[in-house]
């Protein structure tokens, strides 16, 4: 396993992952202030299930520590009251994709808080198109909303960026390990009781594991099967990502968001173009 | 809890000596003494420090600062950065003055705490403040002859202007002409009135409604846009950078931020903890604790009262009309103290919400329709980082354009040399200058065995030198002698590099130099030569005994110039003064320990000058200057090289028998501080050989 694999754990089994990157999961600071005490140097990022209670507690961690908060639609009202950690730490929210999502987008962006839209849950897409419009065009939107930021970003270069390189699930790069210790991708596989290997120590992997080779062979896959995916219009921006673990998942609107996402970008493409010939 | 960053509002005095009928503090004889303001930051750099703050700006408000003497700030400003450098916070000092004590005895404290940079507060028409008696138009013009005073003397002034019900009825355009036409300031911040505290019986009067407050701001709106001459008018301005750049290159008014809980806090004059000034003076049942009587800040900032304060922006969005606002995220809910006082609770939006709307409105237009502020986008992201300027063209040559002085630095070298000018020290430097340029000299230096600036004719030195076809042209100065008109002369003539000679921050600085008041005045230069954008701005200082504990300290505020492009920190020859006064002069192990803090990353401009290079081998380091810079003192003199003038250096022994890797950098050790101190003292620096 190369040294450069980021490994996702539970803050309260920290110590017994060796492994030189680790992002630590959990919902009270105490187990995260903990579990820094613990691996230190070895802390590459915080993941935090909501804003804890105890959040002044984690003041002590390094500032710029990147810290990922998830959270519910509902609950972004809570992010003001913890500005705080903006200013401390390089603070993004991972949003679940569900009821409330515009109005949960917009809060949290107010206050110059970046958001990431939780794909591993999606309950509700029916607002995806809103929040994407507020992303697209509303001037006080000043910080990124991904994944519309960097699939947009991706389309006007010309070189789309696809969620499957946004929400890596690459075993050679990204390891989740659950409270068991049982080792996957990500957390959605996680739940879905796939797994390809187990702490040991390290994060021991079964390379020969059917996920394993599943994640490795993924892409192609889509294409030997002759799955739906690989025909898709949005392929080059989702990369079957959306459907690797249910393949019967209601793609549809994610499907108009892409597609306005690359209209949008080849309109503002054209601008430029044309802003430059006048310039000329 | 708090950022990396974190402001501090300090109200040392509820003293005032104005009466102004608006104003929300009580007044009361309550000021806090040094012993408990030690207490007080003492605790706070504790606190702070434990919970990973490293900067603080501490703002000082009153009250009224100058109803204090002009010694008690400066005291009070020591204590609290000594106690912070102790904490490893780096603290920025702030003042707010009314400015109606200011005086020329006010300008060694403006310059060493607060680098020469004051806010005031000045109404138009002015309707409620009032000094001694003074009101109205008669109140403005007093406080226009302090300004005048001020900035004559290089102060930097920005202006907090309260609107009022005759402010609505003046012309937005003559409003603008007043503050930036007629008194020539440079940054404006309009703040809405409120009435609490003092003025609540006036509320009535105060208060202002909200839609024709918002037609006065956007109408406002459109003038400042349309003059488009460089000045700021605040909150404008930073409502534009925040659509345009993004929150973190915005300057955002107390008001406008998304919770103010996190980003500053209040220290009284009795040692109690709140949130503002506003709510201190207004609401003090609201204050959290007194931190003279708890010592630990942290159990304050758990007070209900501040966890309610850090609820409001939540509160807003969940129960309030702001999370439908296309505003919400310029504005946050407004001032919870405003909120207050207008509304009677904080959890409501600010009441000049419909104010602020117009303005918001007009402003999202503006940048809508200016392709311009997105082109300034591009190409200011993202900002330049400081690095050392260093080097001139070659070769070079010295001007001894003066041999009188007002100063007599202790370690001045050719303090022998310095007498009166010789009654044809001008045509001296003009035949100087016509040779040098006949034989190639590409750079002139004008410094002196004394001030150049006190010779009249420099300008016509300076004049004549690019005429003839010199390149680049340098100015060495003490600051004595340097005046608004003097640098622009110099820069009509051609002179755009300056060295500074700066030794200390204040009394450090004039006990250096031996002369009361040259601090002031070598920072007033160092202000005024910044604000002419030179090619080059360096800042000379020489190391002794007396500033070596200071260094880090002046390097910052070096630093906080924006056009400084270097600062030196050299040894002296043991010459002259020098020599008189060794037992002054800088011991190389103590300077080795006091530049380990010195880093490149941390002061990126320093360059040393004839340091040996084992007392800091991580800084760039020059000595002896190439041969082809070349000294003339007196026209009768043969032009010599630098380094044959200035072989006044020696390798030290241990260092050879040690086998050094440096000695064919290194500058080695001036030879008469050699015979003082002895070998001994250089194996103390490198260890035994």
């Amino acid at each position: 396993m190369s040294d450069r694999v980021v490994v996702s754990v539970p803050a309260s089994v920290a110590r017994d992952v060796d492994a030189e990157a680790l992002i630590i999961r959990s919902g009270r600071s105490e187990e995260i202030v903990g579990a820094y005490r613990d691996v230190g140097a070895r802390v590459h990022g915080i993941e935090l299930s909501g804003f804890p209670a105890d959040a002044l507690k984690l003041a002590g961690l390094p500032s710029d520590l990147p810290v990922v908060i998830k959270l519910h639609p509902r609950d972004a009202a809570a992010v003001y009251a913890n500005t705080w950690m903006a200013d401390r730490f390089s603070l993004s929210v991972l949003m679940d994709v569900d009821q409330g999502l515009l109005q949960g987008v917009t809060i949290v962006t107010s206050a110059a808080v970046p958001v990431i839209l939780n794909l591993e849950e999606i309950h509700d897409a029916s607002e995806l198109m809103s929040a994407l419009r507020y992303y697209l065009h509303d001037r006080r939107c000043r910080v990124p909303v991904e994944f519309f930021h960097s699939a947009f970003i991706g389309c006007l270069r010309g070189a789309p960026v696809s969620l499957l390189q946004l929400y890596p699930e690459s075993p050679g790069m990204n390891l989740y390990v659950d409270q068991a210790l049982r080792v996957t991708a990500s957390e959605r596989l996680a739940r879905a009781g796939r797994f390809f290997g187990h702490v040991c120590g390290g994060a021991q992997v079964d390379t020969s594991a059917r996920l394993w080779t599943d994640l490795i062979d993924h892409k192609k896959n889509l294409f030997v099967s002759g799955s739906q995916c690989a025909s898709c219009e949005a392929f080059h921006l989702c990369d079957g990502y959306l459907r690797f673990v249910d393949s019967g998942f209601n793609c549809e609107p994610f499907l108009e968001v892409f597609l306005e996402i690359k209209a949008k970008a080849r309109e503002m493409a054209q601008d430029l173009s044309e802003a430059g010939d006048r310039e000329e | 809890m708090f950022g990396r960053e974190v402001s501090i509002i300090f109200v040392p005095t509820a003293r005032c000596d104005c009466r102004c009928d608006h104003c929300f503090q009580p007044r009361t004889d309550d000021t806090i003494t040094l012993e408990e303001l030690s207490t007080v930051f003492q605790r706070i750099s504790t606190y702070l420090a434990g919970v990973g703050v490293t900067n603080v700006d501490i703002y000082w408000q009153g009250g009224e600062i100058m109803t204090l003497s002009p010694e008690w700030p400066l005291q009070a400003g020591r204590r609290i950065d000594a106690l912070f450098r102790g904490a490893n916070l780096s603290a920025r000092h702030f003042l707010q003055t009314n400015l109606m004590g200011y005086g020329p005895a006010w300008d060694s404290t403006l310059w060493e705490l607060f680098d020469g940079m004051l806010g005031s507060s000045l109404d138009f028409p002015n309707v409620y403040r009032r000094y001694r008696g003074i009101t109205g138009e008669a109140y403005n013009e007093s406080w226009v002859a302090r300004y005048r005073e001020a900035t004559s003397g290089g102060l930097h002034l920005s202006v907090i202007s309260v609107p009022n019900k005759r402010t609505l009825d003046v012309s937005p355009l003559d409003f603008y002409r007043y503050y930036f036409d007629e008194l020539g300031l440079k940054s404006v911040q309009l703040n809405t009135p409120f009435a609490a505290g003092p003025s609540r019986r006036l509320a009535g009067e105060i208060s202002l409604d909200a839609r024709p407050l918002g037609d006065f701001l956007a109408d406002l709106f459109e003038v400042y846009c349309s003059r488009d001459d460089g000045v700021t008018l605040d909150p404008f301005k930073s409502v534009i950078d925040r659509l345009v750049f993004g929150d973190n290159a915005a300057k955002t008014p107390c008001f406008f931020c998304p919770n103010c809980v996190s980003s500053f806090f209040c220290v009284g004059p009795r040692g109690e903890i709140g949130q503002c000034d506003a709510w201190l003076g207004s609401y003090p049942e609201n204050n959290f604790g007194n931190i003279l009587e708890s010592e630990n800040l942290g159990d304050i900032l758990v007070s209900p009262r501040r966890l309610e304060l850090a609820a409001r922006a939540e509160n807003l969005i969940r129960n309030s009309e702001c999370l439908e606002c296309a505003y919400m995220s310029l504005c946050n809910g407004g001032c919870p103290v405003r909120a207050k006082s207008g509304k009677g609770d904080l959890n409501q939006s600010d009441p000049q919400c419909e104010a602020y709307k117009k303005m918001f409105e007009a402003v999202e237009r503006h940048v809508r329709a200016s392709p311009h502020l997105w082109n300034k986008w591009s190409a200011s992201a993202p900002p330049e980082a400081r690095s050392l300027l260093w080097g001139w063209s070659e070769p070079g040559a010295i001007v001894f354009s003066s041999f009188e002085c007002n100063n007599n630095c202790i370690f001045c070298a050719p303090a022998h040399d310095r007498s009166k000018n010789p009654p044809d020290l001008d045509r001296q430097v003009f035949d100087f200058i016509t040779e040098c340029a006949q034989s190639g000299a590409k750079t002139l230096f004008f410094t002196g065995a004394g001030e150049p600036t006190l010779n009249p004719s420099l300008v016509d030195y300076a004049r004549l030198a690019k005429d003839a076809g010199i390149l680049e042209l340098y100015l060495f100065t003490n600051g004595s002698g340097v005046t608004e008109k003097l640098v622009e002369a110099l820069r009509r003539a051609g002179v755009e590099n300056y060295w500074v000679s700066i030794h200390g921050i204040g009394e450090t600085h004039d006990r250096i130099v031996r002369r009361k008041g040259s601090f002031v005045q070598a920072f007033r230069a160092l202000s005024l030569i910044n604000g002419s954008s030179p090619q080059r701005l360096n800042v000379n200082t020489c190391l002794n005994m007396l500033n070596v504990d200071e260094i880090e300290r002046l390097m910052d505020k070096t630093l906080g110039f924006a056009k400084t492009t270097a600062h030196c920190l050299c040894l002296l020859e043991w010459d002259g003064n020098a020599y008189t006064n060794r037992d002054k002069m800088c011991r190389l192990p103590l300077l080795r320990d006091r530049l380990s803090s010195i880093t490149p990353g941390r002061f990126p401009l320093t360059i040393l000058d004839n340091v040996p290079h084992c007392v800091a081998p991580r800084l760039p380091h020059i000595g002896n200057s190439p041969d082809d810079l070349r000294i003339k003192r007196r026209n009768t003199e043969q032009m010599v090289s630098n380094r044959l003038n200035m072989g006044h250096n020696a390798i030290p022994q241990p260092c050879v028998e040690k086998g050094c890797p440096h000695l064919e950098v290194c500058v080695g050790v001036d030879r008469r501080y050699l015979e003082e101190y002895g070998n001994d003292e250089i194996i103390t620096l490198i260890g035994r050989p």
